[in-house]
């Protein structure tokens, strides 16, 4: 226990504790009273000698009660505290995380009715506020806070004050989000407004000295559940002279457990598009075997429910070296699980996932987080790819789009040809070109000339444009085979390369900042990349496939239906219309539409979006999980569903991130030059203030006494 | 024990005895445990054998003797001359003393006015039975409300005399000091012949009730001493922190009154009334020590008649 004013109270008691008593000797007010005979009186008291002078306040209950009373009262002037290792002036930064994961509902024991964690933390974070010590009365300062709320986004809800009553109204005001956690951004925002070091010219003599006086110490309280994927990315100050104080109030129960939809996609069928295939990927933390039942819903309507048991989730040991010892956390790896529905439907519709979680057992907590356990989806009409194929002769490419199920025959023309088509308006009537060991030529804003591809989706052979948006063109490569290639990548899952052999190359390379990622490698760099900006994609195949083997496998038809039905998905690709919370929502739409206008899940108020010269138009960022309707007048695209005289989009958000839905909190935080223990339980209330403790004492003494004079009186 | 600010004056007969009282006081007598002789004949059996009808010896007939009490027919049957002696009827005094102090106007209900009642009751008696019946104060203010010695009314006899006895009684004003030996003193002077004495107080004396005591008991009297003390007195029901003044020396003692306080008290009062009771045993003093809350009627109908002062 520390006391943060104690010359105050010792000042104030070396007066008033004397002025008492003397007091109490000049007050002792004698009420008359006339008796009969004082004989007897003097008789008794002769024995207990009570006109001595200190006798006189010997057993003197109304003076001793005061005593106690002031004294209780000159404590509580000294500012008490429990576990004040900071002294007066303190500086809090407290950070409350407000992501998904904290609307978990185990803020309160199981005994306890339910509390989200953000709430919880809330009310640690409040009773760290009251705790702080107020400004004395002789001139300290008092302790300083600032609040910051954090998700993807760090907001400084009331910078340093030490106004309770601001901060309380600061903390109150956190709302939870279903966005993920970016820990990072709102250390470096909170680490921007301390104070910064001064160097003060206080001689006179034009140099500058670091000034003694600066205690450039803040005490960082972190209410979170741990969940802070970006972690190493966080750099504490050890600085003797500096060093970031990181209290960490863990919140939530490491018994907890959620079950939650961490992906969802759907697929049309290339041969049927009427068909889809809804994938519906699941997480669980429980360390138990958990069965729940996974609902699907088309346009509200209940297509299909299914039984998933889920296996328990692994729980381990790891041991983490502290500064001065090691600490063994208990680290859970969750378990996953996914669940395939086919849906027959060629309109355009919202698929809705739920998960239905059994009952849990009485005094047992059940599935904790609600967020992640629906999932939205937005599946775009049924329609057939356009291609077009600029190539001035290439037999395999011909027959093979030749052969596909494309919405019309793939329409072909030469090179020559190719430059004026992509500068018409004709080719935006195709989902994919193609474009067969040639380069178009654009214009870009300043009027010079460069190969490279206009705004589209290109499946390019034997070629690439220059960077950023292709690839480093080193010269030529060397003959040979793929060395790797990503087998999970849509384009690539399928796709047998151990028997490709090639004979004419480019050796590549891939840019600095470049957007380009590699899908397959050969010896002499990509031999398969992607790239992709705003309002262009792009797959490049650098070696010649008339100059390999590739022709006669199967695996080239199979990268070639794959590729197209990759890139033409973009145009209705399920992915783009899907996002998270906490991003910001980007949708290219047609050209010449107007007045466009979003309506959030919660069906409020639409929100007018202006489009933008390049036919997006962008809101952010999303708060909360589920669909968001874009609605205009105008043309439809591809992704499109025109209804009455409006057209509308649909965009599914959801939380779709394992690091959220997995919720057991972290009771170790290691970031990327210390690791930091969660504060004990029971500690976490921080500073504990003993003064209105004490001065409620006081006021109960004081009521004793009244009440034992009334009785002492009274006749 | 705290002096009352207006206390009940009595004011007429009535307010001293009630009418019921009356009519059971009237077949009661003064009685004492010895039988005393009296100036006048009364309705009281005397030592001295007299001339009555009761019957008490005979002795033989000396020279001088009156004549008229030989009894013949002794002297006719053995030829001596007996005289036959007979319990001369002589009249009782009794003597009253109430202490008029200012410490017997305390209490609820006040100690003065069961003293006044006291002698009423008592004093109707003695009248009714034809006794002498003198009641004497210590202490007590005058008309002028100066401070007195003391006061008395002398020699009433007969019921007749009965108003006086009331209108001295209501006109007695407690106050001042209690003097008490001076008092005893100038009591046992002036008081005439042998009777019962009652002497009414609270004995609550800073300067001793010994010597006066004795001095009453000098002459012969058949001693009764009654000691009141208030209710407050016995049992204090009061707390704080108190300046108690004395209301006849005006002695201040400043008390902060506790439970050890309160105890104490009452082991002091317990020992001096032991003392006081100690005291009059070992004189032959009957004395009865009754809280002013006592009605009089049971006070002279049991307490005295236990005591064997009435019958």
């Amino acid at each position: 226990m520390t006391f943060l004013t104690w010359q105050t109270a010792a000042v104030a008691g070396a007066i008033a504790i004397p002025s008492l008593v003397i007091l109490y000797f000049l007050k002792l007010r004698r009420r008359d009273m006339e008796i009969s005979s004082t004989l007897l009186w003097r008789k008794a008291i002769e024995d207990l000698q009570a006109n001595a002078p200190f006798q006189r306040l010997r057993n003197n209950i109304l003076l001793i009660l005061q005593l106690l009373a002031l004294c209780a009262g000159l404590f509580a002037l000294a500012q008490p505290q429990f576990n004040a290792t900071m002294l007066s002036g303190q500086r809090h930064i407290i950070m409350i995380d407000r992501s998904a994961s904290m609307r978990s509902t185990d803020g309160a024991p199981v005994s306890s009715p339910e509390i989200s964690r953000l709430q919880d933390a809330k009310n640690k974070a409040l009773a760290l506020v009251n705790s702080l010590a107020e400004p004395g009365f002789f001139g300290s300062d008092g302790d300083q806070a600032m609040v910051i709320a954090f998700d993807t986004q760090s907001d400084i809800l009331q910078p340093f004050t030490n106004n309770k009553t601001e901060l309380r109204r600061a903390i109150e005001g956190i709302t939870p989000t279903d966005a993920r956690t970016t820990f990072a951004d709102a250390f470096k925002l909170a680490k921007a407004h301390l104070p910064k070091r001064l160097h003060l010219d206080d001689k006179g003599d034009g140099v500058k000295r670091q000034d003694e006086q600066y205690d450039g110490s803040v005490a960082i309280q972190l209410y979170s559940d741990g969940r802070l994927p970006d972690l190493d990315q966080v750099r504490l100050q050890n600085d003797i002279t500096q060093r970031d104080e990181l209290t960490y109030h863990v919140i939530g129960d490491k018994d907890s457990w959620n079950i939650g939809i961490v992906s969802m996609r759907a697929d049309r069928d290339f041969d049927d598009a009427s068909k889809a295939t809804v994938f519906v990927s699941l997480q669980s933390s429980s360390t138990k075997p958990r069965a729940v039942d996974v609902q699907l819903s088309v346009e509200g309507n209940v297509v299909g429910v299914q039984r998933v048991e889920i296996a328990a989730a692994a729980r381990s040991k790891v041991a983490i070296k502290l500064e001065s010892a090691t600490v063994e956390e208990d680290v859970i790896t969750p378990e996953t699980r996914g669940v395939i529905f086919q849906i027959q439907r060629a309109e355009g519709a919202i698929v809705t996932a739920r998960i239905i979680p059994d009952k849990p057992a009485p005094n047992e907590r059940g599935d904790v987080l609600a967020t992640d356990d629906i999932g939205y989806l937005s599946l775009p009409p049924a329609r057939r790819l356009a291609v077009a194929a600029i190539t001035d002769g290439n037999l395999w490419l011909r027959l093979s789009l030749e052969g596909m199920r494309l919405a019309r025959p793939a329409q072909f023309m030469s090179t020559s040809e190719g430059q004026a088509f992509l500068g018409s308006k004709e080719a935006e009537e195709f989902d994919v070109i193609v474009l067969d060991r040639w380069i178009p030529t654009i214009t870009d804003d300043k009027g010079a000339s460069s190969p490279g591809l206009p705004p589209g989706r290109f499946l390019v052979f034997g070629a690439t444009p220059p960077p950023p948006f292709g690839l480093d063109d080193l010269g030529p490569g060397k003959q040979g085979v793929a060395l790797s290639w990503k087998r999970d990548h849509p384009v690539m899952r399928g796709v047998q390369m151990e028997d490709l052999s090639f004979t004419d190359s480019r050796a590549m390379a891939i840019a600095r900042s470049s957007p380009v990622v590699s899908l397959a490698e050969g010896p002499s760099g990509p031999i398969i990349a992607e790239s992709s900006d705003l309002t262009r994609r792009a797959i490049y195949v650098t070696f010649n496939p008339l100059a390999s083997n590739w022709p006669l496998k199967t695996s080239s038809l199979v990268f070639l239906a794959k590729s197209l039905d990759y890139l033409g998905r973009d145009a209705m690709d399920t992915q783009s219309l899907t996002a998270q919370p906490g991003s910001t929502l980007t949708q290219r739409l047609p050209r010449g539409v107007g007045s466009v206008s979003l309506t959030p899940p919660d069906r409020s108020r639409p929100i007018t979006l202006t489009q933008q010269p390049s036919g997006e138009v962008v809101y952010g960022p999303l708060r909360d999980v589920g669909i968001y309707t874009l609605a205009w007048t105008g043309p439809a695209g591809g992704l499109d569903t025109p209804v009455n005289n409006q057209v509308r989009r649909a965009v599914s958000v959801n939380l779709a991130d394992p690091a959220e839905s997995d919720v057991t909190p972290r009771t170790v935080l290691q970031t990327a030059s210390r690791v930091v223990t969660a504060q004990q339980e029971g500690a976490s209330g921080g500073i504990q203030r003993l003064w209105p403790y004490l001065l409620l004492a006081a006021l109960a003494v004081l009521l004793v006494e009244w009440w034992f004079y009334n009785r002492k009186v009274a006749i | 024990m705290q002096r009352l600010e207006s206390p009940t004056r009595p004011t007429k007969l009535e307010e001293l005895l009630d009418p019921r009282l009356v009519a059971r006081l009237s077949q009661l007598d003064i009685t004492s445990r010895k039988i005393l002789a009296g100036k006048l004949k009364g309705e009281r059996r005397s030592k001295r054998r007299g001339e009555s009808v009761e019957f008490a010896d005979h002795r033989q007939y000396v020279a001088g003797d009156d004549l008229r009490h030989i009894d013949w027919n002794i002297f006719g049957r053995l030829d001596r001359l007996f005289l036959k002696l007979f319990l001369e009827e002589e009249d009782l005094s009794l003597h009253i003393v109430i202490d008029c102090s200012a410490s017997l106007d305390c209490g609820n209900p006040s100690k003065f006015l069961l003293c006044q009642k006291l002698a009423c009751a008592l004093g109707y008696v003695s009248l009714a039975n034809l006794h002498r019946l003198t009641v004497s104060t210590i202490g007590g203010l005058d008309a002028e409300g100066t401070p007195m010695i003391s006061s008395a009314i002398r020699d009433l006899r007969g019921r007749r005399r009965l108003p006086d006895l009331v209108r001295f009684l209501t006109t007695l004003r407690p106050g001042g000091g209690a003097p008490f030996t001076e008092a005893c003193k100038r009591i046992s002077v002036t008081r005439r012949g042998k009777g019962v004495m009652l002497v009414v107080s609270d004995y609550l004396i800073k300067e001793g009730y010994d010597d006066g005591l004795r001095m009453l008991l000098g002459g012969g009297y058949d001693l009764f001493a009654i000691q009141v003390l208030a209710p407050q007195e016995l049992e204090p029901d009061i707390g704080g922190d108190l300046r108690l003044k004395d209301t006849e020396d005006a002695d201040l003692a400043e008390v902060t009154i506790t439970a050890p306080l309160l105890k104490k008290y009452k082991e002091t009062l317990a020992a001096y009334c032991a003392r006081l009771r100690e005291f009059c045993a070992r004189r032959e003093i009957t004395l009865q020590t009754v809280p002013s809350s006592t009605p009089v009627d049971v006070l002279v109908l049991d307490y005295l008649r236990r005591r064997g002062m009435l019958a």
